[in-house]
């Protein structure tokens, strides 16, 4: 095949990849930044891991505003007008300022019926205990300076066992008060109004959050020219969603601009002209290309951090049409494509060879999303490969004008001068006082696994979502228990059990409080209990009863009535029962009928340990910990990393031992020092050892060796070789370097495991020759 | 020493004078102040409820206890009772004892800010023989609550509630001591 009809071929499938890619992308792209969606299933329990998915939806889709201002007036009038902006915009399904009157007769009609199977835990104490009387129990009632009926009228709860029990169950909403119908705080010299809404789509559609975000603003700047002094603080996790996206955005943005401009500058310094570097972008755009597809038909979307890795893959295939144009170069007026192509292809395909074995091992991790990433490099990589021998010598006809000699002797000096110190008679001294420092800086890396390294939190959200949760108390961490059983009447004794537990976390103060439907709706069994005690001590000897209440001044025909409810009221309360009526809605997703299972969520944790150590003994309770699951998991994924490493390293090694026999130890040495000088910067800068930062470590070996690859096929054009390694070495560090910059925890620690190792790798590469 | 007690006087008459030209919120504002000064009130009560649903009205006999710490209630008859309203907002009971918490804590606080946030307060008289009307700002304590008044001298000693239903709640109180 000629060089022609070859260049040929790759540009008519280059064609088709971006017809394909096309048709994709006009579909839209299916851009994920959900970060935890990198993450397989953690959870071994399939049933934990749909639930935490269902209770993920409900929370996701929750936002929560607080309009404030000085006075009272102007702030309601505020949170009107700024939630009659967001109700207009139809972005949320539901948008609420005002949350009318509690209607009282509510609680009465589902619970009153039912009411003397419903007894607080101290109501059953002092009712089992001897010092319960009739006369007492309900003097106590009217003797306290308290309204006397809130709940039902006095007659129908003489001793205050409903009122209390309600009382029980009502949840501590924070400071939060309802004042005509809206939810608001006094906090400092402001008055908070609580806004409520909810997202109709997913929290991480990247539609759904623009158009919220934008009429967030809209709506935010109608409000202060109606009341300039009043401010609005907004939480809710699609826009720490919208904030990471654009972010990410950037991060890519200036990664990508970055790369470019920087390789642009140093490809116009080495070859004095654009020429090579357009011909370079050339061959990674189609790198990119290929990848892209390949994600795109693999996987169907696209994961934010595959794009942000993809933007630096630019780096990387550069690096091999670097490698071509200074064998142009190099070769000055004899040069030949076929000749030219013959003399890289060796150097460029061990190379490649090692690069592709790197990333193949990181295919291997079962993480979503970094096995994306490897796709994405893998077929990235190998088309721009194919590109620089098959495409890019089409256009290079031409031979260099200029003298080789002049062009690149700069390059072979540096290098012999590099090399002479490197393999000086002091040099192994130095090597071994680095080694001595190197020491400590080794021993003081510890591990961290914390799932927040994946997750890049906009300081000013986090702020205004802390102040929002200390005002209103809707504190949930990511906790809870799971409660099974074989039906519902076991669940909710499990839980009740269980909700035992955790009252006397509470009142040890390790829990602010919980969320239970057994709280709502007591067990059966619990019910007919509670009623019997009732008919026992307070309704077994009706004369006496009804002699007490005369003599307090309970007419006769109220206090008959009394019995004659207590006698109608046989059935239990049922989960049927609650679920029907309103006073159910904001609780409703705890309860799961199709297991039959229930949800406890857990407020205010302040001992994790003490809520986990309180399910010994309790059956069908599990506590599903999505967060600390996730960082086990990238414990796991820490630890087996390091020995993935090794592996990594011997298959590496193996290659070179095909090609290079006894010298090929002597090819990895500049990038193994390299490895250890950075383990080394990471332990003295306080940086944690992550899964992120080993990962790094096993990109900067597949790389790193490139370079003492290039450097030992080239010696016959010293210079060139040496130009090419400085130049790749170098767009190398700008292009993975600058997600060092990046705000996701786990993408700095990657970019600063390249950027140290790449460097060192550089720097190091002479010591893969022999001694001059 | 007399000297000095008279003189005060006079000048307390003098700063009286000033302040009736002021708005009569401050009336409320210096009550809830006076209140507030003293560290721990103990002092004996009798509470008479009259109920609609009940034939007789329940008389109940006590002491209290006020302090920074809150207000402490004891039922001697016709049934021993303790309800504590702590100054923390803590208290075991539901809307209404904790909107009573607030009160007694706003009170016993001196912090009208706080009262003002919930009710609308209507001062009448001077320092020596004053009365607070309080009436409910927001519907939710309208629902059960029709008005509260707070009257006395030196001390609180009359409280009396309307609840929304018509039913009533007179508390006087008597015999204080102050003690540091």
């Amino acid at each position: 095949m000629s060089l022609k009809t070859r260049a040929a071929l790759v540009l008519l499938a280059v064609a088709l990849a971006a017809a394909a890619c096309i048709a994709y992308l006009v579909r839209g792209v299916p851009l994920q930044t959900n970060l935890l969606a990198m993450l397989p299933p953690t959870e071994r329990d399939p049933i934990a891991e749909q639930v935490v998915a269902k209770l993920a939806g409900a929370v996701g889709g929750r936002v929560v505003f607080m309009v404030s201002h000085e006075r009272a007036g102007p702030a309601r009038h505020a949170a009107e007008i700024f939630a009659g902006s967001l109700q207009r915009t139809g972005d949320l399904r539901a948008v609420m300022a005002h949350f009318g009157t509690v209607d009282l007769s509510l609680p009465a009609r589902l619970y009153a019926p039912h009411r003397f199977g419903l007894l607080t835990d101290e109501d059953r104490a002092g009712l089992a205990g001897s010092g319960f009387s009739v006369r007492d129990a309900a003097l106590r009632q009217l003797v306290l300076p308290l309204p006397a009926a809130t709940a039902l009228p006095l007659a129908q709860d003489p001793f205050g066992f409903y009122r209390r029990w309600l009382a029980s169950r009502e949840p501590a909403a924070g400071r939060l008060r309802l004042e005509d119908g809206y939810l608001a705080a006094r906090d400092g010299d402001r008055l908070r109004i609580l806004v409520l809404g909810e997202l109709d789509g997913d929290a991480y559609d990247e539609r759904v959050q623009q158009q919220l975000v934008a009429s967030v603003e809209r709506a935010t700047a109608s409000m202060q020219a109606a009341e300039p002094q009043s401010e609005l603080w907004r939480a809710g996790t699609v826009f720490y969603a919208a904030t990471a996206r654009a972010a990410a955005k950037r991060d890519m943005e200036r990664i990508g601009i970055g790369a470019t401009l920087g390789v642009a500058l140093l490809v116009l310094v080495a070859f004095r002209t654009l020429r090579p570097m357009l011909l370079g972008l050339l061959s990674a755009a189609i790198g990119i290309l290929f990848g892209t597809l390949a994600v795109l038909v693999v996987d169907g979307e696209v994961q934010l951090v595959s794009l942000a890795f993809g933007a630096s893959l630019i780096g990387e295939a550069v690096d091999y049409s670097i490698l071509l144009f200074a064998a142009h170069l190099a070769a000055g007026a004899v040069w030949t494509p076929e000749r030219g192509v013959a003399a890289v292809r060796p150097g460029l395909t061990v190379a490649v060879a090692t690069s592709l074995l790197a990333y193949a091992l990181l295919a291997l991790l079962p993480f979503p999303g970094i096995s994306q990433i490897a796709r994405f490099a893998l077929v990235g990589l190998a088309a721009s490969y194919l590109t620089v021998l098959w495409l890019l010598p089409a256009f290079m006809q031409r031979p260099s004008a200029r003298n080789p000699e002049m062009a690149t002797g700069w390059a072979a000096r540096l290098l012999d001068r590099w090399t002479a110190v490197l393999h000086g008679r002091y040099a192994p001294i130095a090597a071994i006082a680095i080694v001595a420092a190197c020491v400590p800086g080794w021993l003081s890396l510890h591990p961290n696994d914390d799932v927040r390294l994946l997750i890049s939190r906009d300081p000013q959200l986090a702020q205004q979502e802390a102040a929002i949760r200390a005002l209103t108390g809707l504190d949930a961490g990511g906790r809870f228990f799971l409660v099974r059983g074989a039906d519902e009447e076991q669940v909710l004794q499990r839980e009740a059990l269980l909700v035992g537990r955790l009252r006397a976390l509470e009142h040890a103060g390790a829990l602010a409080r919980h969320q239970a439907v057994s709280d709502q709706v007591p067990p059966r069994s619990r019910q007919e209990e509670d009623r019997a005690l009732v008919a026992k001590r307070v309704f077994g000897e009706p004369k006496t009863l009804l002699r007490e209440l005369a003599q307090i001044g309970f007419p006769a025909a109220s206090a008959k009535t009394l019995l004659q409810d207590f006698d109608s009221s046989r059935e239990p309360l049922t989960v049927a029962a609650w679920l029907d009526s309103p006073l159910s809605t904001p609780m409703r997703h705890l309860w799961l009928s199709e297991l039959p299972a229930s949800v406890v969520t857990l407020h205010g944790e302040r001992d994790a340990s003490a809520t986990a150590a309180i399910t010994a003994g309790l059956d069908g309770v599990t506590l599903v910990d999505k967060a600390g699951s996730v960082s086990a998991l990238l414990g796991w994924y820490r630890a087996s990393a390091l020995p993935g490493l090794l592996i990594a390293a011997a298959a590496v090694l193996l290659v070179l031992v095909l090609r290079y026999r006894r010298e090929a130890p002597r090819l990895m040495l500049p990038v193994i020092v390299a490895l250890l000088l950075s383990a080394a910067i990471f332990g003295y800068s306080g940086q944690p050892l992550t899964v992120f930062a080993i990962g790094g470590w096993l990109l900067t070996l597949g790389i790193g060796v490139n370079y003492a690859i290039f450097l030992r096929e080239g010696m016959a054009r010293r210079g060139a070789t040496a130009m090419a390694v400085m130049l790749s070495g170098s767009t190398t560090l700008l292009a993975w370097g600058l997600l060092a910059l990046s705000g996701v925890p786990a993408l700095r620690q990657f970019g600063l495991a390249l950027l140290s190792g790449i460097a060192g790798a550089v720097l190091l590469t002479p010591l893969a020759l022999r001694r001059p | 020493m007399n000297d000095f007690v008279l003189s005060t006087k006079y000048l307390l008459a003098a700063l009286l004078f000033i302040c009736a030209a002021a708005r009569a919120d401050d009336l409320a504002d210096r009550v809830a102040a006076r209140l507030a000064s003293y560290p721990v009130v103990r002092a004996e009560f009798v509470q008479e409820r009259t109920v609609a649903s009940l034939t007789k009205p329940v008389v109940s006999t006590g002491r209290l206890v006020f302090s920074r710490e809150g207000l402490t209630w004891q039922v001697e008859t016709p049934v021993k009772a303790v309800m504590t309203f702590s100054a923390d907002g803590a208290s075991d009971g539901g809307a209404a004892q904790a909107e009573m918490g607030r009160l007694v804590r706003a009170l016993v606080a001196g912090d009208l800010r706080e009262l003002r946030q919930s009710f609308d307060i209507e001062p009448r008289g001077d320092l020596e023989r004053w009365t607070l009307q309080l009436k409910p700002r927001t519907l939710e304590l309208a629902q059960y609550l029709r008005g509260i008044a707070l009257g006395g001298g030196q001390h609180l000693e009359a409280i009396d509630v309307v609840e929304a239903s018509g039913d009533r709640l007179k508390v006087r109180m008597k015999n204080f001591v102050v003690t540091p």
